[in-house]
């Protein structure tokens, strides 16, 4: 849920980024079809591409975290907040890692890392303000 | 080793939602916030 909440943020506000000469592209560990399936619904103004084996999230240096983490009383609580706000708990789909962990990054056309957000735990997303003051501050 | 700024990504293979293959260096022609989900489902 805190990807989706991410993502329709990002999408939202994706003129902002390209105002700066920015593009936006979404990587999931979901195989290509159920990527299909997904964007068949819920279309985004950005590509999104599939990593199931994750060998992406492994060459940006992206870890995974521990059931003991995910399941702290913070982590619940804000998971909780979500529901209560209106979002939908799903099984993780199969082949997914629960515990993969995501992250945001401003990669330069020469694939030079410019700026890293990885995330700390399930819930750790940068805003989109703080995405531009990156774009920002790399320019 | 976890890549800091300034480093070269290696240039990964990923795939497009119809199944076929695309190179990292394909999907950064410029400047991109590439993000990275957990769950999109």
């Amino acid at each position: 849920m805190p990807c989706q909440a991410h993502l329709v943020e990002v999408a939202e506000r994706v003129g902002e980024f390209r105002a700066f000469g920015w593009a936006v592209a979404a990587i999931s560990m979901s195989r290509p079809e159920a990527l299909t399936r997904y964007l068949a619904e819920k279309p985004l103004p950005f590509p999104v591409f599939a990593d199931p084996d994750r060998a992406g999230y492994a060459a940006f240096g992206l870890g995974r975290t521990s059931w003991a983490k995910l399941l702290s009383p913070p982590i619940v609580w804000r998971y909780t907040r979500m529901v209560l706000r209106g979002a939908r708990v799903r099984r993780v789909p199969e082949g997914e890692d629960a515990l993969q962990l995501g992250g945001d990054f401003l990669v330069r056309d020469d694939r030079t890392l410019l700026w890293a957000h990885r995330g700390v735990d399930p819930t750790d997303r940068p805003s989109v303000d703080e995405l531009l003051r990156a774009i920002r501050d790399a320019a | 080793m976890v890549p800091q700024p300034g480093d070269v990504l290696p240039d990964v293979s990923l795939f497009r939602p119809d199944g076929s293959t695309v190179r990292l260096s394909e999907v950064v022609t410029g400047p991109t916030i590439a993000i990275f989900l957990r769950h999109l489902a």
